[in-house]
């Protein structure tokens, strides 16, 4: 068989943070054919497909193209294979025409001119070829998301791909859009293109591609035809086997007090058709922790920024202890009690040039402040007993640049828990780290929750949502489609989650 | 944790930018051998000569100072020209309304030029928080618009009619610093230099607004889910930035020139802004690197007196810092996605 591409156990860690993107992955696309590359996010789907295109360099590993071995060192090289990839966010320029942002950077000239006759002419009779519903004139500005897509198709057809990578094309595509884009994918098949298509969601799977690669963790769980298995199957092996670990839930003794309630809260976003976060509504409690479980791209990012003041919402309110909060900045959060870890730990979480110690007190340097000084000795003091306490390595002067990720984690997960009131915000807050951090973690978390603190617990990792979770809120597409309580919890598995996350089934909100 | 210098980096971009002088000496000079001695030993030869080199570090000083503060705090202020020369004009017309105040009336119309310059680069920073509009834009177009007006200003209203220069009338001598190495220029603005490099580190390593300031520059995100107040920490640096400026305007005025005479202070701002590349931003590194700088420029300064160069063969040791510094600190940034 005749393979568009192979890749033979790529290797790539991240310097910075550590993190083993991929471990000794292989995936091969015979031609013709659409594979989709599937798993959770930070599974490595995206570290390996920016690999084939050009944007990162593997540590180890070998690819080949049409079979020949080739090092494909930036994006130009790709393209010169014939390859060609489509973002997740749309990459064109709005203010241009249909045709000027499809041969951007391959202008039509005459001479010294551009032929702007010339071009137009070319990318209709491309449009015509591919039956797309745009106008070579039209401006891009004035195009809905799902044309704009096509637009960037045409791009790449433009440049005569051979393989296409797709990642995540229909995140954020309405129903109709997802055919069209589906229809278009099997005409290019039948001309001869090869396809790879980034996506967790099954029944895309399941609808469009001929093979499929699961990653998991950054490794390879399984390569099959698509034909050959089913969607539970696949739901299992995104997801993966339940680890076992055992944590004692019941445990708070006290009032069942509401801390936090967010009603109706809806979330607009430009451009797009449905909004982002869609009529929200849940309580959070003393003593309790309410877990929140969905894919990405369905509104769990949103909801965390919500809640860390980064976004305000469009409609509904948000109370804490009674007082209306509706869009409050991160500041005024942080006075009235705000406590969060969020998942991204570099951009968000900490400043990675300036130290441990300063990390540590930038949510409250008033608390080391005396008379507008600093007070060193103070911070010191306080950093070292933090540093000590939390088991992180590292001096309290170090950067934090300079630690792994899993040190940083546990550096704002020090600094949050420190910082606690009565509840916190903890958005993927075992990422990265080792089964015994992990379970530290874990730890701490009901130790917190013994103490009364409400625990809103953001995760990709269904294990740590089912295992310590009193409630479970799952979403898929910026709604609530199922809040998992009691017996209904207790018998849920990783496969009842991945079922409601994936759309198959929801629609029943039960409880408040 | 400072900013981390790569101090054999800077070493070698300083031996480059030396290099550059003596190939262009060679190219245009009909006696390279003689310009170059002017060069690189006319600085210091005799106190006159020491003294003015070492008097122009004050002004280098007060401006990297200025440039670094607002690179600290994350923002970029390309202003220094128009803020160093409008900062020394309306200290300049200060000093007319306040003589008869005593003791408090220098650094009282000090403090206004720096007062003037730090609200034009403060304006700056609002139109990013209010607008969105990058500062590095509009403190460079503002200055440029703040030459012009204080151009027409001193060669109009302000205008000394008896003097054949365009210029103010002169400071009253209770303003003027108090000189140290006669004959030369040099002036007590120099200890003032030093002295404000002693309270912008001070500021920075010690106190809380030097803490939120440096949070902000290190990763305004960071800042803004801490807690921090971004939108006046998007002003107060540019705020400083500007009044640094506008005291490095100040004081070239009470110590050098001692009126406002048109376009003094041209080139002035952008060395300074060579300084604190130099440095990286950190007050302390400021100060070898404005020795360096004062002593390139006078070295200029004597190859053009008493040789057939013009002065602006400094500018080809500013382009060649500003060239090697900046391509340096972008690959850094690039290196970390590549």
């Amino acid at each position: 068989m005749a393979y568009a591409v192979e890749m033979v156990n790529i290797v790539k860690r991240y310097s910075e943070t550590g993190v083993l993107a991929n471990n000794k992955v292989s995936l091969s696309l015979p031609k013709g054919k659409i594979l989709a590359l599937a798993g959770e996010n930070g599974a490595g789907k995206s570290t390996l497909m920016k690999i084939l295109y050009g944007l990162e360099l593997p540590d180890e590993g070998s690819i080949a193209v049409n079979g020949e071995g080739v090092k494909i060192d930036s994006p130009l090289v790709a393209n010169k294979l014939g390859i060609g990839m489509v973002h997740q966010h749309l990459m064109l320029i709005d203010q241009f025409s249909v045709s000027e942002n499809v041969t951007l950077g391959q202008e039509v000239t005459k001479g010294l001119r551009l032929s702007h006759r010339q071009r137009d002419a070319e990318v209709t009779a491309l449009i015509e070829r591919h039956n797309f519903p745009l106008k070579a004139e039209e401006r891009v500005g004035e195009l809905t998301l799902g044309q704009k897509q096509q637009v960037e198709i045409l791009k790449m057809l433009y440049r005569n791909v051979e393989l296409l990578i797709l990642d995540e094309p229909t995140a954020l595509l309405a129903e109709q859009e997802v055919d069209a884009l589906f229809a278009t994918l099997r005409e290019l098949v039948v001309k001869g293109v090869s396809i790879i298509l980034i996506t967790h969601k099954l029944r895309e799977i399941k609808v469009i591609s001929d093979y499929l690669t699961i990653m998991r963790g950054g490794e390879v769980v399984g390569s099959y035809k698509t034909a050959e298995i089913d969607e539970e199957e696949i739901s299992r092996l995104m997801v993966g086997r339940t680890l076992a670990f055992k944590t004692d839930k019941s445990s708070y003794q006290g009032e069942r007090e509401e801390v936090l309630r967010l009603e109706g809260i809806t979330l607009n976003a430009k451009g797009a058709k449905r909004p982002l976060l869609n009529n929200v509504s849940f309580s959070a409690f003393r003593g309790e922790v309410l877990g929140f479980a969905g894919v990405g791209g369905n509104g769990l990012g949103e909801l965390e920024s919500l809640l860390g003041g980064f976004v305000k919402p469009s409609e509904g309110h948000v109370f804490y202890n009674g007082e209306d909060i509706t869009g409050y900045s991160p500041r005024q959060l942080r006075h009235s009690g705000l406590a969060y870890v969020p998942s991204n730990r570099l951009t968000r979480g900490s400043a990675s040039q300036a130290s441990l110690a300063h990390n540590l007190i930038a949510t409250k340097v008033a608390q080391f402040t005396k008379g507008g000084l600093l007070q060193r000795r103070k911070i010191t003091a306080y950093s070292n007993k933090v540093l000590a306490d939390y088991a992180i390595k590292g001096g309290s002067d170090a950067a934090v640049g300079s630690l792994s990720g899993g040190n940083i984690q546990k550096l704002i997960l020090a600094r949050e828990i420190e910082h606690l009131h009565d509840y916190i915000i903890l958005s993927q807050p075992t990422w990265g780290l080792d089964v015994e951090s992990s379970l530290s973690v874990y730890n701490k978390m009901l130790d917190l929750k013994r103490r009364g603190v409400a625990l809103l617990l953001i995760s990709s990792n269904l294990d740590e949502v089912l295992a310590l979770s009193d409630r479970v809120a799952v979403f898929y597409g910026g709604e609530i489609v199922a809040l998992l309580e009691g017996e209904a919890l207790k018998g849920a598995t990783k496969e009842t989650l991945g079922a409601y996350m994936l759309g198959l089934k929801g629609g029943g909100v039960s409880g408040t | 944790m400072e900013r981390k210098i790569d101090l054999p980096l800077i070493l070698v971009i300083i031996l480059l930018a030396l290099l550059a002088v003596v190939i262009s000496v060679f190219l245009l000079s009909g006696d390279p051998l003689r310009t170059l001695h002017y060069f690189f030993l006319g600085p210091l030869k005799g106190r006159y000569y020491i003294g003015n080199f070492l008097n122009s570090m004050g002004v280098l000083i007060f401006g990297a100072l200025g440039f670094s503060i607002a690179m600290q705090g994350g923002s970029f202020n390309l202003g220094g020209e128009g803020q160093i020369y409008g900062g020394a004009f309306v200290a300049t017309i200060a000093t007319f309304g306040l003589a008869r105040l005593g003791v408090v009336a220098p650094p009282l119309a000090l403090l206004a030029g720096a007062l003037f310059s730090g609200l034009i680069a403060a304006l700056s920073g609002f139109l990013k928080l209010r607008w969105g509009t990058n500062e590095l834009i509009t403190t460079f177009l503002i200055s440029y618009a703040l030459i012009l007006v204080v151009n027409y200003l001193v060669g109009g209203p302000f205008l000394d009619p008896t003097t054949n220069l365009i210029a103010t009338r002169k400071i009253a001598p209770q303003f003027q610093l108090a000189k140290i190495l006669e004959p030369s220029n040099l002036s007590t603005g120099l200890i003032y230099a030093l002295l404000a490099v002693v309270v912008v580190s001070f500021y920075l390593n010690r106190s809380r607004s030097g803490f939120e300031l440096k949070m902000m520059g290190y990763n305004p995100q960071f800042a803004l889910y801490s807690g921090i107040r971004v939108g006046w920490y998007t002003l107060w640096p540019m705020f400083l930035s500007g009044a640094f400026y506008g005291l490095a305007g100040g004081i070239s005025i009470f110590g050098t020139y001692h009126a406002t005479v048109k376009e003094f202070s041209s080139g002035m701002g952008w060395n300074a802004l060579a300084v604190a590349l130099i440095a990286r931003y950190r007050p302390w590194a400021i100060v070898p690197a404005a020795l360096f700088f004062a002593y390139l420029e006078a070295g200029s300064r004597n190859a053009m007196l008493h040789s057939d160069v013009t002065f602006e063969i400094i500018s080809i040791v500013q382009a060649v810092i500003f060239f090697f510094i900046t391509s340096a600190l972008l690959k850094k940034r690039g290196g970390r996605h590549g």
